[in-house]
């Protein structure tokens, strides 16, 4: 990628989650002269999913065990147990894997987003087609600074586009740029910067206008 | 307020002075339409109350439901106002609650006309205006006269007057005739109907309804006789005639049923499509349709976000096809979809050819430029559903040696997924995108570059397998099957990624639209 990512927090470098190797016969990048900037997956977004796995696997599994006692007694303590194991390792692979999918960029004329395990799939949105846009950030993800990002277009499917993982800061800034207003993100900046519960917000956006005065020229 | 109890008797000589200003009502007997539009979604349950209620509890709670929605009907109707005011138009709604609404002329894009059988014994229609974004219609006029509507229609086309850039060349066209581009004759609905599914559509839905209350038909006095002296008859037939000729009457039957669907689908296709008109006047295109309820779509071409040309087994054997557009706008929940749809139900090749090169020359299907699927595309579509009739029809068959008759269908597959993957096949130049696909019946789908929303490039773990991948192309508007994407599935993935990175290029480049534009 381009150097200048807007928005690497600090310890995306060193701690980051992706070492699977890439799934074969996937489809090539798109020529990176075109790529304005790329926004990368929170270090954190693996941790996030990791609780959101969880907790389903939880919901899923606690009844259906109690379900299954009545039937097989004890046995079924075994059953959910392994079953609750495999279903770990099948989403601790699963979220590697989509780690490294993750692909998120911004192009000169509209955004690019390459997700997808089983099931690959790469968008592509012009800017123009734009009609409104979403951040949304849910109470665990507030925990880790993490926002998702949702690209409404008219189209009736795949007109709605969800980007989950991103920093909520990187979010913010992806937004404004496809929107075409730069000038709201430096208004926001001291309003983010002030608050202390979000600190994790502050390099990415600090990070944001030296870039832009770089690659939007 | 006395300027507005003035206006609804207004000539339809002065079409720019008369219209703005003064406030103009619905049609007096609006309210009588108002509360049917409000009792069609209960008809059915009305219907069983009649026919299953029992006890004055419930004639009680209906005629009080009843009276409510007179009241609301006749409040809504008394406290519609609309007026033309420059380039706008305004809709006020309401007594107590006023909504007052300001919709742009350049902004309405679809015009819908209805006149159900009883509209056209009061003389009156309902007019719907269209923008191209929301969830509703901008201003539905419930109901107002006809020659107002037509008034208000041609205003629409023509702008008021002191006219923006949109409407300047309309002028001198619209001074003419409408000229006609297309129209159905009785041998063509006779043609539509006989080639279509309609008739099975119907029974299918009927034979649902009757699920959804609980009817059980072999209640119903006729179907039980019938069955009875059929059986009898039928039982008779074994006795005296021995197996083959029971078999010859079995097909006999078939046939007979098949025919009777026909005939049903005739029936529905002309009750559809009766007098169907194509028009342009000016800048916009009109379809008008429809035995008792004519329905009367108007819109500009440059709206057309989609174009399919489709041709079924026996369309292509009587050497048509049916035109088909999807128009940008909302998607109306719970409504009729009642906007421009059929450019053509129904035409021959030619003409449809020629409409098509006065509305939308580059959406040809006819082009030479199709490129094809990967080489091993006709077995990928053959995989799956082989080996799941492979094993179903094996597995059944250990029960019930019949059922391994089912493994006949596996050549009919493997002519199919080799049929399909021959024909299906994508084009795209610097003005369109298009793709082709089926094996019997086929269909060509087509889209302007500039009005492409996304494209997604897509690999299945089979794909990845194979080398392929799918490219989808999403244009806007549109509803069930019609909004779903334009997919090309089982591309080399070399050309796939050529595809993506072509498409890219060109759409992130495109001028928006200038209602986009507008709305931004």
């Amino acid at each position: 990628m381009p150097a200048g990512d807007p928005a690497v927090p600090a310890e995306a470098a060193d701690a980051s989650p992706v070492s699977a190797p890439p799934p074969n016969a996937a489809a090539p990048d798109f020529d990176p002269d075109l790529v304005l900037e790329s926004y990368p997956l929170h270090p954190a977004a693996v941790r996030l999913w990791a609780w959101q796995h969880g907790i389903a696997l939880v919901l899923a599994l606690v009844p259906s065990t109690l379900v299954a006692s009545a039937f097989v007694g004890a046995w079924a303590l075994v059953l959910g147990a392994l079953t609750a194991l495999l279903l770990h390792l099948v989403s601790m692979r699963y979220r590697r894997i989509a780690a490294c999918r993750f692909r998120c960029q911004r192009h000169s004329g509209g955004l690019a987003y390459r997700h997808g395990v089983w099931w690959h799939s790469e968008v592509f949105i012009p800017s123009a087609r734009i009609q409104h846009t979403e951040v949304n950030q849910g109470p665990l993800a507030r925990r880790y600074g993490i926002g998702k990002l949702k690209v409404f277009t008219a189209a009736a499917q795949l007109g709605a586009l969800e980007i989950d993982g991103l920093a909520y800061a990187d979010a913010l800034v992806l937004r404004d740029r496809l929107l075409g207003r730069d000038a709201v993100i430096i208004d926001a900046e001291p309003a983010a910067a002030e608050n202390p519960d979000h600190a994790q917000r502050e390099p990415p956006v600090s990070a944001a206008p030296a870039n832009r005065a770089g690659t939007d020229a | 307020m006395p300027e507005q109890e003035s206006s609804p008797q207004h000539p339809a000589s002065d079409p720019q002075p008369g219209f703005g200003g003064a406030d103009r009502r619905l049609h007096p007997w609006s309210w009588l339409f108002v509360l049917l539009t409000q009792l069609r979604p209960m008809v059915f349950p009305l219907v069983l109350l009649l026919l299953f209620g029992r006890g004055d509890r419930w004639v009680f709670f209906g005629a009080l439901g009843a009276v409510g929605l007179s009241l609301y009907a006749i409040v809504y109707s008394v406290g519609f106002r609309y007026r033309l005011q420059g380039e706008e138009l305004i809709v006020r709604e309401g007594i107590f609650n006023r909504t007052e609404r300001h919709i742009p002329l350049a902004r309405i894009h679809n015009v819908v006309q209805r006149r159900n059988p009883l509209h056209r014994l009061f003389g009156v229609t309902e007019l719907r205006l269209e923008s191209a974004g929301g969830v509703k219609p901008e201003a539905v006029m419930n109901v107002i006269a006809r020659r107002e509507a037509d008034r208000l229609e041609h205003l629409l086309r023509e702008g008021t007057g002191h006219s923006t850039a949109l409407h300047a060349s309309a002028g001198e066209a619209d001074a003419a005739a409408p000229e006609v581009l297309h129209s159905l004759g009785f041998g063509e609905l006779v043609r539509l109907g006989v080639s279509s599914n309609r008739g099975v559509i119907a029974l299918a839905a009927l034979w649902g309804a009757s699920f959804q209350f609980d009817v059980d038909y072999r209640e119903l006095p006729f179907v039980d006789a019938i069955a009875t002296s059929l059986q009898k008859s039928a039982w008779g037939f074994v006795g005296a005639h021995g197996v083959v000729s029971v078999l010859i009457v079995a097909l006999g039957m078939l046939l007979l049923v098949w025919l009777l669907l026909r005939l049903l689908s005739v029936a529905i296709a002309i009750i559809k499509f009766h007098g169907f008109r194509l028009e342009r006047q000016g800048q916009r295109i009109v379809s008008e349709s429809g035995l008792l309820t004519r329905t009367r779509a108007g819109a500009t071409p440059r709206r057309i976000q989609r174009v399919t040309v489709r041709q079924s087994w026996l369309l292509a054997r009587m050497h048509r096809v049916s035109l088909e557009v999807t128009l940008a706008g909302a998607n109306v929940q719970g409504e009729r979809q009642s906007r421009l749809r059929w450019l053509a139900p129904i035409a021959t090749l030619p003409a449809a050819r020629r409409i098509l090169a006065e509305i939308r020359p580059e959406a040809d299907w006819t082009r030479d430029d199709w490129r094809p699927l990967h080489p091993r595309a006709a077995w990928r579509i053959f995989k799956w559903p082989a080996l799941v009739v492979f094993a179903v029809a094996g597995v059944a068959g250990l029960a019930n040696p019949w059922a391994w008759w089912g493994w006949l269908l596996l050549p009919w597959l493997w002519l199919g997924a080799r049929g399909r993957a021959r024909f299906a096949a994508y084009s795209v130049d610097s003005v369109t995108f298009a793709a082709r696909d089926g094996w019997l019946s086929h269909r060509w789908d087509s889209v302007r570059l500039r009005d492409i929303q996304a494209v997604q490039l897509r690999e299945t773990p089979g794909d990845r397998r194979n080398g392929m991948a799918r490219v989808a192309v999403a244009s806007a508007g549109g509803s069930g099957i019609s909004a779903s994407p334009i997919e090309v599935a089982w591309l080399p993935l070399a050309e796939a990624v050529a595809l993506r990175d072509r498409l890219r290029g060109v759409v992130s480049h495109e001028a928006p639209e200038p209602s986009v534009a507008v709305l931004m």
